[in-house]
């Protein structure tokens, strides 16, 4: 091997110890327990989804799912919380929803968010946007839910992950 | 300046941009992606690219291309960039002299050739016209300026992207043509190349995406591209891997030369075993790692 190409290659360990990309964690999920219920006790309700559900649930909604375990905390009210994760640009963003007793969207919040640009996700108006939402939404990017120029990305998979969400409750908790 | 001396400025460069937290962009090493900077956010990058090994002897030619690049809107982009280049060389030509590609024409064939030298300042806009996270597939074009003591060329690309998977899996096309003076020792040499470049990425896991490569460069004597004027054609292929986070990136590609093909006299007998030298190409073209910062 000759010198230059020895002196490329050594530099590749270099970038390969560079300290990884420090997490910026926004809310842990007491802290949206608390901020999406507040005041309401939580029942944890984790249940793994089968190869039918997840079927289902990407049929339904056009979105395949991250985890085959889902992680789902009933509300003494009836009301329903999801933790969970969409791609990023780099990494995935962990994110929550919190439905009513009827299915519907009460909020959106951005949990975990590791991106160089993109975070105007975590803007309480444009979360805003799928209050009410329930499953069979359209929730097009720009028609339905509004979208954040620099940060398309990151709108269209929160959007996709939230409609995953709807139709996971509607196949797997709703009944 | 010495290959060792090379090394050891950029990995202080690398090291230098590896203390924050780390995201930026070029999944490829020579494969553009539709991706520009957001409006008002800048980007550093540093590229080293190794072309090596012609015909004969030895050939190092070692590109250092310092970039900064700013998002102007959020679908237009501009960048600078400062192009110089280290060559060692000795008995690399198919003939078994010391000439050929980058080597001054008035330098002794009989000597080995060692030098630094400044190359070009150039520009870049890049305008993205669909992106692929709205649209079925993502479209831009780019216009490069370049300018040096011994060089001017301008450089007109077309950009197309097609993301899968949840946008993990990255399929990009490109096309271009370069119009390029050249002027050394008295001898003008005027080119047009005319480029085809595709690539794969997919990320396998968290931050880390790897991919294959693809360059079909094709060169033509003077401003025409009739195939009365082309010189040659030549393939290159290879692997990639690209490291992307919250404030950094590398990515390092490596592409070799598979196939090329002359179309007259000069350019055949510059082929060996199927790949072309001389003034054109080497036999990886090259090895490229690029290392950038977000801002």
């Amino acid at each position: 091997m000759s010198a230059s190409r020895k002196s490329l290659l050594a530099l590749v360990p270099v970038v390969l110890v560079a300290p990884p990309a420090h997490a910026a964690t926004y809310l842990t999920v007491e802290q949206a327990q608390a901020l999406m219920f507040p005041g309401e006790t939580l029942t944890p309700a984790f249940r793994p989804l089968s190869n039918a559900d997840v079927a289902a649930i990407r049929k339904a909604s056009g979105v395949s799912p991250l985890s085959r375990q889902l992680k789902a905390w009933r509300s003494a009210r009836g009301g329903w919380l999801i933790v969970d994760q969409v791609v990023g640009k780099h990494e995935f963003i962990t994110f929550a929803v919190a439905l009513d007793a009827s299915g519907a969207v009460r909020s959106v919040e951005i949990m975990d968010y590791r991106e160089s640009y993109g975070d105007q996700v975590r803007n309480p108006k444009w979360r805003a946007q799928f209050a009410g939402k329930r499953n069979g939404a359209a929730l097009q990017l720009d028609k339905d839910i509004k979208n954040i120029s620099g940060a398309t990305l990151s709108c269209r998979h929160v959007i996709d992950g939230v409609k995953r969400l709807l139709a996971t409750y509607a196949i797997v908790l709703a009944g | 300046m010495t290959g060792n001396r090379i090394a050891i400025g950029i990995a202080a460069v690398a090291t230098a941009l590896s203390t924050p937290a780390m995201a930026g962009e070029p999944l490829f090493g020579y494969v553009y992606t539709t991706d520009v900077m957001p409006k008002g956010k800048t980007e550093i990058e540093q590229w080293v690219t190794l072309r090596e090994d012609q015909a004969n002897g030895h050939f190092h030619d070692v590109k250092l291309r310092t970039e900064v690049e700013h998002g102007i809107t959020d679908n237009f982009q501009i960048s600078g960039y400062l192009n110089s280049s280290y060559i060692s060389a000795n008995r690399n030509s198919v003939n078994g002299t010391t000439e050929g590609l980058d080597i001054p024409p008035a330098h002794d064939p009989a000597r080995p050739y060692n030098k630094f030298r400044f190359d070009t300042v150039s520009a870049e806009m890049i305008w993205r016209v669909m992106s692929p996270y709205k649209k079925p597939f993502g479209l831009a074009f780019y216009v490069e300026p370049e300018i040096g003591p011994h060089e001017r060329a301008i450089e007109l690309k077309v950009i197309a992207q097609k993301n899968f998977l949840d946008d993990r899996l990255v399929l990009a096309a490109n096309a271009f043509v370069e119009f390029e003076h050249e002027e050394q020792d008295g001898e003008v040499e005027k080119a047009t190349q005319l480029e085809f470049d595709a690539g794969a990425s997919y990320r396998f896991r968290p931050n880390w995406s790897f991919g294959l490569e693809y360059r079909n460069h094709n060169e033509f004597v003077g401003y025409t591209l009739g195939h009365g004027s082309q010189e040659h054609t030549a393939h290159f292929v290879g692997p990639n891997i690209h490291y992307g986070s919250q404030k950094w990136f590398f990515t390092l590609s490596a592409l070799y030369q598979i196939h090329a093909k002359g179309y007259n006299d000069e350019q055949r007998d510059n082929i060996v075993n199927g790949r072309i030298y001389g003034d054109e190409h080497t036999r990886w073209d090259g090895i490229r790692l690029k290392i950038g910062r977000v801002f």
